[in-house]
């Protein structure tokens, strides 16, 4: 007795099928997802007050650190108090319609909100200041900013991807006082001045030294 | 300096903690402890989306709705969440986000100061360590400064004011107390704690300028009193000693437990500690002998100890006045001979021999009568003890006490302001203090909680933490100090200066301007004003002393006759002895999750009291642990659970204060048994012919001391099963080693020969024994190799470096199921071993954390590798790769391995997240953890010292153990520095490894016990528990 109709035949078939792709595409879903290769590369939020970096690091030429004073000392760059906006414009632009938030923000003492473009995972601790004193550059980790309108993330900031540079033999370190310079070309003698910093800060390859990042 | 906190917008706004309205997000630069961008983020933008619906939602919009919200929850998934930065809008002078700051202030405690810096992240105290520079801390501390963060951050601390229950405006106290005046000022009383500070002195006395009529009563329910008596009988006044421990060779300790919870423990255990820094074995050291009546940590730390019931101390005393007579003291007293007369001669002998050097020290709860002779026979002895006016401190007087309860009682009292202290819960009985209180028309209670005293109250106003406020504390030496506030009040808290104000000034007053105002007229009087109270801020003292040592002079002729009688106890009756906890203390810390979970010294005891029975009793009456005994004493009873207790008088029951708390405390609620009702007035420290009864119930207590256990562990081993309890207990002496001063300088290198006598095969060497590749992974011989060294002949096993960790490393407490599991989370664990007769047995502690192996067991079986070594030899533990499978822990020989059997962080109040470290992770569910040598610590000194472009010194690396250490037993550094103190340590021949002889190479190494005994004793005192 034929319960059910000759169609029903292939069922077996495309349930079959069906359970593969579904594997195959979840394991595809996690391989990817959670592999060094899926990042944020690109990422790019809009944030509430439409500050150019271009403009004001690119084309005015401020530096870096005149924002970001904590780089030098503290694990974070700091985000700039609205103070230090207003130092400028409450004589520049002083009704400019981008600026209104800010002006906002000083008159009422709430703060800016601005959008975290450049995202590390909670337990890796890490330590702006080392890195700059050892003379790693701005760009080395955050692109050319000085050309960006809007900050957007330009390396996969993955542990593969630091540990890319920790494990190197020429690591990307240049003079201290060049590290905010987005447009630094290696001198001649860049190969002495690499292997004579080696010497002055060892070796600064992690091998097994998990805890300095992950504590 | 702090008062500019409130312009901080990037972290915290106090406020909204407060309404319980934080959002995570405002917390611009939180590491771990909340995802920072939580679902709620996504709820609310859900909720601000269907606003815009305003018009209703139609069937089909809903329909979409759902389904774009499930088609967002799912990418929500695979999205990494908004994580939003939250700038200053104004810059804050000198601060930069991320670098913590370090401000000193004081830790006030009974009528004595301990000088602190706090550690601040982001605007909040998460860290309190020693000031170096202050007398009475000297860098160290002890657990409940440790542990205080915690308080601070209390969800469950009072808020604001409340009147009749209700919350009213603080205006409306202030009113109210400026509705008081002198006409009928003997209706008016304030009783408060006790203090040292100069501004509560002057306070005090523009009150008595106000109201010449009115009463100032001083009253703690663990106080001095008796001691202070004492020294008036023998002296004329009251003062207040200071021993000077470090000159003492010999000390005599007749009931007192300084190294334990008594007053300036800190102080003491330092100067004590001093003395018992054996370089090697040349060195000399003090030799501490003991009377007591139950095992403290001082009798732990003794290296002869006399086990006699507090009620006999009076006959042990005037024995020993006897045969210091005969060696020529002047003292009035006759020869007696007891059971224990050599004991006491050869104590009396050493003393004399000792003279100028030798001091005897009398427990606070003893009669004054004893404390009468004690001072006699030390003025005699030249004993290092300076005594210091106390008529600027505030101190208990049980007389004017019972004088208040009195009046209250008649309803003589209209206005009662109780600044601090909870009377209603630990008055004596016989004052009874609650009737009265109800008979007081309007009462002001000023405290932490609203607690058991609040309730009887009409007023309730929530007191200010130390980290909040301004205040100053003076030392026993009179060192003031001013308390600096870290932060702003959390929870509309005032101090006790503020509350006083209004009645005395008839305005309302900050206590910056009360106590600034003291210092600049009667403290610092000098031209600089300012200049000299920054610098008195900033290095947390006030380097001229108030007050200068007293020439003392004995009154009446040093008689053993001021003893008066000795009590008797009935047979079958038992002493009771009413002792503060090492916890809770008076039960003010109840509330306090890691001092409530904290095994405590010897019984290992968490999450409760018990009475402690001896040995003998507990066989007698047949009483098992944690059998509920009911303690009759006169016409009070209560009821607790027993615990027997090594070492314990059997004419003695011990009995823990401040259990038993009836608020609404979310630890400390119900927590223990309250002990109070049996004291009165007249025994505030013992008492005698109590009775017990059995009864017929068990209690479940949370012990540790048999968790974790290095010998046990070997019992439970397959194979080993037939091992006898007796060979498990000859193994423990290789655990913790130890010798007598005297075998110690016949065999030096005592610890070789224990070590090599373990070798199975003595032609081949260590390394060939070994089960792992004797081939370290790095070479240690290069760079930073971090070490430790830990003193077992100074550790107390007071806990100050359990709590410390614990703190730095935001380590969870699990509560009382979850510690009867052996699930507690403690780092640092502080082993007990017993040696000897049950009932005086010597007692060895060791605190055991990771001891960092070389070749780390653990690290061979983890199958992710989540556990590995460090180029500095560091055994590290990378949570977010551990996957939970316990094989490390179970591999490990030393049981120093903790795992999160459950998130237990999950349910932390949003408040107490603030007392958390930002430098390290918080831990999951499923996550092992343990001792990291507080790397945090480690790369921010390496950093600030690359950033400086200098390399790491000795010292530069504090952890937070050896930090606390009032001991200064643990030294931490560079073993590759031969200058480092670590390496020092290590370099001498006590130097011994845990377990050594499995190869594991450990980091931690330990020195050897030495016990300083008097060869005349010790053969009837020591059991060849060592080699």
């Amino acid at each position: 007795m034929q319960l059910f109709p000759r169609w029903t035949n292939n069922f077996t078939g495309i349930f079959l099928i069906g359970i593969f792709l579904l594997l195959f595409s979840l394991s595809s879903f996690i391989w990817y997802y959670g592999s060094p290769y899926y990042t944020d590369v690109g990422y790019a939020p809009v944030q509430p007050v439409p500050y150019s970096h271009k403009l004001h690091a690119g084309d005015m030429g401020i530096d870096c650190r005149y924002c970001h004073v904590g780089v030098e000392q503290s694990y974070s760059a700091v985000i700039p108090p609205t103070e230090t906006c207003m130092g400028c414009h409450t004589y520049v632009k002083t009704d400019s319609e981008k600026l209104k938030l800010v002006r906002e923000s000083w008159e009422t003492g709430k703060p800016i909100e601005w959008i975290k473009v450049h995202m590390l995972p909670e337990y890796a601790y890490f330590n702006h200041s080392v890195h700059v004193n050892s003379g790693v550059a701005c760009i080395s980790c955050h692109g050319n900013i000085a050309e960006m309108e809007v900050v957007y993330q330009v390396k996969p900031l993955s542990m593969d991807w630091c540990l890319d540079c920790h494990r190197s033999d020429t690591p990307e370190i240049r003079p201290k006082n060049e590290v905010t310079n987005m447009y630094w070309t290696p001198p001649a003698d860049y190969d002495n001045f690499v292997s004579s910093w080696v010497e002055q800060h060892g070796d600064k390859r992690p091998v097994g030294d998990c805890q300095k990042c992950h504590r | 300096m702090s008062q500019i906190k409130n312009k901080s917008k990037e972290f915290v706004d106090t406020n909204k903690i407060d309404q319980n309205t934080a959002q995570s997000h405002e917390f611009g630069y939180w590491k771990s402890l909340k995802d920072i961008s939580s679902s709620d983020d996504y709820t609310n933008y859900l909720k601000q989306s269907e606003h815009h619906e305003d018009n209703g939602l139609s069937r089909r919009n809903f329909l979409s709705l759902v389904a774009a919200s499930v088609a967002l929850a799912g990418l929500e998934g695979c999205k990494k969440p908004v994580q939003k930065i939250i700038p200053y809008v104004e810059a804050e002078i000198a601060t930069i986000p991320g670098i913590p700051k370090h401000y000193a202030t004081t830790m006030p405690f009974k009528n004595n100061a301990l000088g602190v810096i706090i550690e601040n992240h982001d605007e909040r105290p998460v860290k309190v360590e020693g000031n170096e520079k202050h007398p009475a801390s000297m860098g160290k501390s002890n657990s409940f400064a440790q542990a205080t963060t915690l308080d601070m951050y209390d969800p469950d601390r009072s808020r604001g004011v409340r009147l009749n229950g209700k919350k009213v405006d603080w205006s409306e106290y202030v009113k109210y107390a400026q509705s008081m005046n002198s006409s009928n000022g003997n209706r008016l009383a304030i009783l408060s704690q006790e203090s040292s500070s100069p501004t509560i002195q002057f306070m005090h006395n523009e009150f008595k300028k106000a109201y010449p009529d009115a009463d100032w009563v001083v009253y703690e329910p663990i106080n001095n009193e008796n001691l202070y008596r004492g020294i008036e009988k023998a002296f004329g006044k009251k003062l207040q000693p200071l021993n000077r421990l470090e000159s003492a060779q010999t000390i005599l300790s007749i009931g007192s437990d300084f190294l334990g919870v008594e007053d300036n423990c800190v102080y003491h255990t330092r100067k004590f500690a001093q003395n018992r820094d054996l370089e090697d074995e040349k060195s000399t050291m003090n030799r501490l002998y003991v009377v007591e009546s139950f095992m403290t940590p001082t009798g732990s730390s003794a290296d002869h100890r006399l086990n006699v019931p507090n009620h006999q101390f009076a006959s042990v005393l005037r024995e020993l006045a006897g045969e210091l007579k005969k060696l020529g003291l002047k003292i009035d007293a006759k020869p007696v001979k007891s059971s224990n007369h050599l004991w006491i001669k050869t104590v009396a002998e050493d003393l004399i021999k000792n003279k100028g050097e030798s001091i005897i020290i009398g427990g606070s709860d003893l009669p004054a009568d004893i404390h009468c002779l004690i001072t006699g026979i030390n003025n005699q002895l030249k004993a290092p003890i300076d005594y210091y006016p106390l008529d600027k401190a505030h101190v208990t007087s049980m007389k004017d006490f019972k004088v208040l309860c009195k009046k209250m009682a008649k309803g003589a009292i209209d206005n009662l302001i109780i600044l601090g202290g909870n009377p209603v819960y630990d008055a004596p009985s016989d004052c009874n203090f609650e009737a009265s209180l109800k008979k007081v028309k309007s009462a002001v209670h000023l405290s932490s909680f609203y607690d058991e005293t609040s309730k009887h109250c009409q007023w309730s106003i929530a007191q200010a933490h130390f980290f909040e406020t301004w205040g100053d504390a003076m030392t026993y030496d009179g060192y003031a100090s001013i308390i600096q506030p870290q932060i702003r009040p959390l929870f509309d808290s005032k101090s006790a200066l503020q509350v006083l104000t209004p009645i005395i000034f008839k305005e309302d007053r900050s206590s910056y301007d009360t106590v600034k105002k003291v210092w600049k007229d009667s403290i610092v009087n000098e031209a600089n004003f300012e200049r000299k109270w920054e610098k008195i801020l900033h290095e947390g003292i006030h380097a001229k002393p108030l007050l200068s040592t007293q020439k003392v002079r004995i009154q009446n002729k040093i008689s053993t006759a001021v003893l008066t009688k000795d009590q008797a106890l009935d047979d079958n009756k038992f002493e009771l002895i009413f002792a503060p906890s090492s916890s809770v203390y008076d039960g003010r810390y109840a509330n306090n999750g890691w001092l409530q979970e904290i095994p405590k010294p010897i019984t290992s005891l968490t999450w409760d009291n018990a009475a402690f029975v001896s040995m003998k009793v507990a066989k007698k009456l047949n009483i098992k642990n944690g059998q509920m005994i009911q303690i009759l004493l006169g016409d009070k009873s209560v009821k607790v659970p027993a615990w027997i207790v090594p070492g314990q008088n059997q004419k003695t029951i011990t009995l823990e204060l401040g259990y038993g708390r009836e608020f609404s405390g979310r630890i400390g609620s119900g927590v223990g048994f309250n002990m109070y009702p049996l004291r009165t007035s007249s025994n505030m420290g013992y008492a005698v012919n109590a009775e017990i009864k059995i009864l017929n119930e068990t209690y479940p207590l949370a012990t540790t001391q048999e968790h974790y256990g290095l010998e046990e562990d070997k019992l439970a081993a397959p194979g080993f099963s037939d091992l006898s309890t007796k060979e498990v207990q000859s193994r423990i002496p290789d655990l913790v080693k130890q010798s007598t001063m005297e075998d110690y300088k016949k065999h030096p290198e005592f610890i070789k020969d224990v070590v090599e006598e373990h070798k199975p095969d003595k032609s081949r060497s260590w390394e060939d024994h070994s089960m792992y590749n004797p081939e370290p992974e790095y070479d240690y011989s290069k760079g930073h190799q971090w070490g430790m060294s830990i003193d077992l002949t100074s550790c107390t096993s007071c806990n100050a470096c359990s709590i410390a960790c614990q703190s730095e490393n935001n380590i969870p407490i699990v509560g009382k199921q979850q510690v009867m599991n052996g699930r507690e989370m403690h780092w640092i664990r502080i082993d007990n071993y017993f040696s000897g007769d049950p009932d005086n047995p010597e007692v060895s502690t060791q605190s055991v954390a990771c001891v960092h192996c070389e070749l780390a067991p653990c690290e061979q079986v983890c199958p992710v590798g989540a556990t590995t070594h460090s180029t500095d030899g560091v055994n590290q533990m990378t949570y977010n790769r551990c996957l939970g499978t316990r094989y490390c822990a179970n591999n490990c020989p030393y049981k120093v391995r903790k795992f999160n059997f459950y998130n237990y962080t999950k349910d932390l109040p949003e408040v107490v997240q603030m007392a958390m470290n930002p430098d390290v992770s918080m831990r999951f569910r499923g996550v092992m953890e343990k001792c990291t040598y507080c790397y945090q610590r480690v790369s921010e000194a390496r950093i600030k010292a690359e950033n400086e472009n200098r390399d790491l010194v000795d010292g530069d690396v504090k952890v937070a153990c050896a930090q606390s250490c009032p001991a200064d037993a643990i030294k931490f550094g560079d073993i590759n520095d031969p200058n480092s103190a670590v390496s020092k340590a290590k370099s001498r021949n006590r130097d011994y490894a845990l377990l050594g002889q499995l190869g594991t190479s450990p980091r931690t190494t330990y020195l050897a016990k030495i016990r300083n005994q008097n060869p005349k004793l010790s053969s009837n005192n020591h059991q060849g528990a060592h080699h």
